[in-house]
């Protein structure tokens, strides 16, 4: 039986011959790491507006619905959780749970969508959007904090709407049989990502809801 | 080519996690409410990062060990402390 060397690097940069304790070094993870330093860019934007605007700041996030945020939140973590037993389900072979599991994580990512459509609804009919009057009205302040809390959400929607293409491939995939436990690699690569959408908005949370 | 040899976790522990990131959601909202001055903003943005660290250590399975990491962590810790003083602190 030809033992298969396992010759990639890990993560943590030791070599190991037959198994991977950790995540592998492929591009999915460089994308990773690219769009984590455009949103910290972001959060330096964020920091130093804050800084000039402290006061402005603590009253607009006055402005944003808390539960919200927490229900957000939730959402997003149980579909990272979904997402992660997905990769068990894959490798045990069970072709029904991963197809549940993928279609979970695929509703529960809508619903986050639906429940950010409320939100900003909410917002906009407040007149507390970029380029109102109102929010022009309300000071410089509130100007940066919204245009901040817009463009972040929503650049963080949009990752979450390309996540969605992924998984939908991930699924059909699944349901032809062309994913399975022999290359479950799509799933893994898929969970990255998805999971860095969890992750950006578990850091993005605080900064706009709570402080 | 492809890694099924990658060690993933079990049903249990994901799910432990799971919920103890969700209790740590609740924690840190909770604790919003009280004021406590400079230790809010500490408090919120510590569980967040530690938040972060979680579903980084666990659900994406990095392992952070080695020199290239400690000096990536370094980095990245220097960048949050940055963010952090210049936004609340001033």
């Amino acid at each position: 039986m030809l033992k298969q060397i396992n010759m990639s690097q890990s993560l943590s940069m030791n070599r190991s011959m037959s198994q991977t304790n950790g995540a592998t070094l492929n591009g999915t993870w460089l994308f990773i790491f690219i769009e984590l330093l455009l949103f910290a860019g972001l959060f330096l934007l964020y920091g130093v507006y804050r800084y000039q605007n402290q006061i402005a700041f603590n009253l607009a996030a006055t402005e944003l619905s808390i539960s919200s945020g927490v229900i957000n939140t939730i959402i997003l973590l149980s579909g990272s959780f979904t997402m992660a037993i997905t990769s068990i389900s894959i490798r045990s072979r069970n072709k029904m749970l991963s197809l549940l599991l993928l279609i979970t994580t695929l509703f529960i990512g809508f619903m986050f969508l639906v429940n950010r459509y409320f939100e900003w609804k909410g917002r906009i009919e407040f007149g507390l959007f970029p380029g109102s009057e109102e929010l022009a009205r309300l000071g410089h302040g509130d100007v940066l904090f919204f245009g901040l809390y817009f463009f972040m959400t929503g650049l963080h929607a949009l990752h979450l709407l390309a996540g969605f293409v992924i998984l939908t491939m991930g699924t059909v995939r699944v349901n032809n049989n062309t994913l399975t436990a022999d290359n479950p690699d799509f799933i893994d690569k898929a969970g990255t990502y998805w999971h860095l959408a969890t992750l950006i908005w578990v850091l993005v949370f605080p900064l706009f809801y709570l402080l | 080519m492809d890694n099924k040899n990658t060690q993933v976790g079990s049903y249990k522990s994901y799910t432990l996690v799971f919920i103890g990131l969700v209790i740590l959601t609740l924690i840190s909202t909770a604790l919003n409410n009280l004021d406590l001055g400079y230790l809010n903003v500490v408090l919120a943005i510590g569980v967040a990062v530690l938040s972060a660290i979680i579903v980084l250590t666990t659900f994406m399975r990095v392992k952070l060990n080695g020199s290239f990491f400690r000096l990536l962590a370094a980095g990245v810790l220097a960048l949050a402390l940055l963010i952090f003083f210049v936004a609340f602190v001033g």
